[in-house]
């Protein structure tokens, strides 16, 4: 039996069990040097087998990371938005990756995802879900942008489109992603740092630990 | 704290009450538990091909998608079934009932167990093509349609020809949808009267855009999730020879362009029905008349509309109709001895999943009863659907970003002998344009109550008038049913839309001003 992810942070302080704690100890234990070590998206593998450095390729300003799948209809709403986002900004330094943290989608149905939705991105399999969990990514699609040092500066939703699920806006009334990218290629601070992200949940295989 | 709003506190507030309620039991799981539920309620879609976006038939299907089972439980938004209070009174209902939800929720908060392997449930069996077995008829949209991968949804009419020598009687109706994702919900009706067939096509495209499409009846409606439903036995829904049937199609883009060309499958009656289905609005001409102007920023706004009965009737399915910044509708049936009786109440309206209940067994509502619809409007910035942002005036009218509103219900006479009587009381407004057809004696006996009903001077005249003209019975008058020497000049003043007939609506304001204002019902 694989254990079902849902017992979260907010939880375990409600219930706080010996094995849990113990659990965290070692959890920390682990994680401590990994921290000092490199992070998991200073280098991305491609579906392509192409290996991505994006914070050692010359003109980084930013560096976008998708969370998708393959059949999350919220996530491919987004599909042709993310694309004329990414011709729109890839001249200016931004690079944008899509990244794929669900076990159960193979790097063939990832490749059928992106011929069909005109994915011009790089896409990243992240089966093991260390991107995932690195930057605790909880919905598909969520956004992280990440500027010139490697620092999270905006994460959430696309846009406010969808309010909830089937509650959706005819236009976004925020573009949260567009109004982060320009504020930092601008060099001004970013407006909003963080928004919910309305998707399918992200389903970890291990519990994520507590911050 | 950084993690608050991922997910909703009050989720797992609700999770663990749930999982704290029966602390020594042992947790439900899928093979024994679970897997029922599911297949019983959501694999009918969540299956390869069908509207669903993802599968849910295997543990490791359900299992992935958890999470946002767990949220979409909570929120409501899945099953979709947009009654509340409703009692188990629908034939169709795709509620959970409690103990349900309970069971999958304990589920997902145990840690998805799967149970005992030698427990694993078949996979359910679906059938092949059409739900309810070989059709009478097959049509076909004439021509694909593409849908652009993204942008706003586009409602569009697609008209079929179906050229019948012969009147028929409908008693189901099933859509397939060859883009099955892109479909959002479709409405079934058919016009007699050439207009929606001439205005096919004129923007280079297959089809007619919005909703605004000349329609002379009704035949029900696909929404995802739809068991394809079949009229009790007796009763059927005409279809008279030489209509073209329209698909009014909802879709809503994929992030992919999708190619739409839906098949229709029609299920006929053997013989023209025994009772009479009366379908009629309250308020009437989807709120028409009940002087919808709604100003910007107005967060409650009411429209009302009552119907007394006049005859004994029983219920056979309702369904309501409005735009996007409706957010609530309740129709209550006052009986004439006081008791109320909820027949529908939605309290999150949204255009996009609206359905037609049927009602489990035929609702019996005697002569006298007092049908109330109550609807409420939000033309606030706070509604996310308000499609004007900031908000603007909004007044009735047919395009998406007008507003109506009304809840109609499919009635026949408890005794057939009533259907003039039924008609007259409910129609006296001849509001719908789809009256339903009677013979000569029928409609001597419809005229009678008529101007029992309503008996002022202009309603009597528009009664005889419309009942005089209307030769083809289809609840309009076309230019050739309009006497000749004053065709241009009627058309030329009354006829606001333009398109060469006078629709129900008019008509009515012909009548208005050839008489003394009447007396709201």
């Amino acid at each position: 039996m694989r254990p079902c992810p849902t017992i979260t942070p907010r939880e375990r302080r409600v219930f706080p069990g010996k094995t849990l704690r113990w659990t965290a100890a070692a959890v920390l234990l682990v994680a401590l040097p990994v921290a000092r070590a490199e992070k998991p998206w200073e280098t991305l593998v491609d579906l392509e087998g192409k290996t991505h450095r994006p914070w050692r390729t010359p003109g980084t300003k930013a560096v976008v990371l998708v969370f998708t799948n393959v059949d999350c209809p919220i996530a491919n709403y987004y599909q042709p938005q993310l694309r004329q986002l990414q011709q729109k900004y890839a001249p200016r330094g931004v690079r944008f990756f899509q990244v794929h943290s669900d076990p159960a989608v193979t790097p063939e149905a990832a490749r059928r995802h992106v011929r069909q939705f005109h994915i011009s991105m790089p896409v990243v399999m992240d089966h093991h879900q260390q991107l995932a969990r690195a930057l605790r990514a909880k919905v598909t699609p969520e956004v992280f942008v990440l500027d010139g040092s490697g620092k999270v500066v905006y994460r959430g939703r696309i846009d406010d489109t969808y309010v909830d699920y089937g509650r959706k806006r005819p236009r976004p009334r925020h573009r949260d992603l567009v109004e982060a990218l320009d504020a930092l290629l601008q060099g001004r601070p970013v407006p909003r740092r963080q928004t919910k992200a309305v998707g399918c949940l992200i389903v970890y295989e291990e519990p994520l630990e507590e911050p | 704290m950084a993690w608050k709003c991922s997910v909703p506190v009050g989720l797992l507030v609700c999770g663990l009450v749930v999982a704290s309620q029966a602390p020594g039991e042992e947790p439900p799981n899928f093979n024994q538990h679970v897997a029922p539920i599911i297949y019983r309620h959501c694999a009918s879609c969540h299956r390869p091909g069908q509207v669903a976006p993802f599968s849910l038939l295997t543990y490791q299907d359900v299992r992935r998608r958890s999470l946002t089972i767990q949220a979409v439980l909570h929120s409501g938004y899945m099953p979709p079934w947009k009654p509340v209070d409703d009692q188990g009174m629908f034939a169709n209902s795709r509620k959970l009932a409690s103990q349900e939800k309970a069971t999958l929720l304990r589920w997902i908060q145990a840690g998805c167990p799967q149970g005992p392997a030698d427990q694993k449930p078949p996979q359910p069996k679906f059938p092949d093509k059409w739900y309810l077995g070989k059709p009478d008829l097959v049509v076909k949209m004439p021509q694909p349609y593409r849908v652009p991968a993204s942008g706003p949804d586009i409602y569009r009419s697609f008209v079929i020809p179906l050229d019948l020598p012969e009147d028929k009687w409908v008693r189901a109706v099933e859509l397939r949808p060859s883009s099955r994702q892109v479909v959002h919900h479709a409405l079934f009706f058919y016009d007699t009267t050439g207009q929606a067939r001439r205005r096919d096509g004129r923007d280079g495209q297959p089809g007619v855009p919005g909703m605004d499409v000349p329609i002379s009846g009704t035949l029900g409606g696909y929404v995802p999730g739809t068991i394809p439903y079949e009229l009790p036995p007796g009763l059927a829904m005409p279809l008279p020879k030489g209509a073209d049937l329209i698909i009014q199609t909802h879709f809503h883009p994929t992030g992919k362009e999708e190619v739409e060309q839906s098949e229709l499958a029609l299920y006929f009656a053997d013989r023209p029905p025994q009772r009479t289905l009366v379908p009629f609005q309250v308020p009437r001409m989807f709120g028409r008349f009940a002087k919808i102007d709604i100003p910007p920023g107005e967060k409650n706004y009411v429209v009302r509309g009552k119907l007394t009965l006049p005859t004994d009737v029983e219920l056979i399915s309702i369904g309501g109709h409005a735009h996007y910044v409706c957010v609530k509708m309740q129709m209550t049936a006052t009986l004439p001895d006081g008791t109320k009786k909820t027949l529908l109440r939605i309290d999150d309206w949204d255009l996009n999943w609206q359905d037609r209940y049927y009602y489990r067994k035929p609702l019996f509502l005697p002569e006298g009863t007092v049908l109330e619809t109550v609807l409420v409007y939000d033309n606030s910035a706070d509604n996310p659907r308000n499609p004007f942002d900031p908000p603007r005036r909004i007044r009735w009218g047919l395009e998406s970003f007008d507003e109506m509103g009304s809840i109609t219900v499919l009635a026949v006479p408890a005794r057939e002998k009533d259907l003039p009587k039924l008609v007259a009381g409910v129609y006296r407004h001849l509001d719908l344009g789809y009256v339903p057809r009677l013979n000569a004696q029928q409609r001597r006996e419809f005229r009678r109550w008529m101007a029992h009903f309503a008996p002022e001077r202009g309603q009597r005249i528009a009664a005889r008038l419309f009942l005089r003209l209307d030769r083809n019975k289809d609840g309009v008058l076309q230019a050739e049913e309009l006497p000749e020497q004053a065709r241009q000049r009627i058309l030329l003043r009354w006829d606001f839309n333009e398109n060469g007939q006078l629709d129900p609506e008019e008509i009515r304001a012909l009548w208005k001003a050839v008489s003394k204002p009447p007396k709201s019902s």
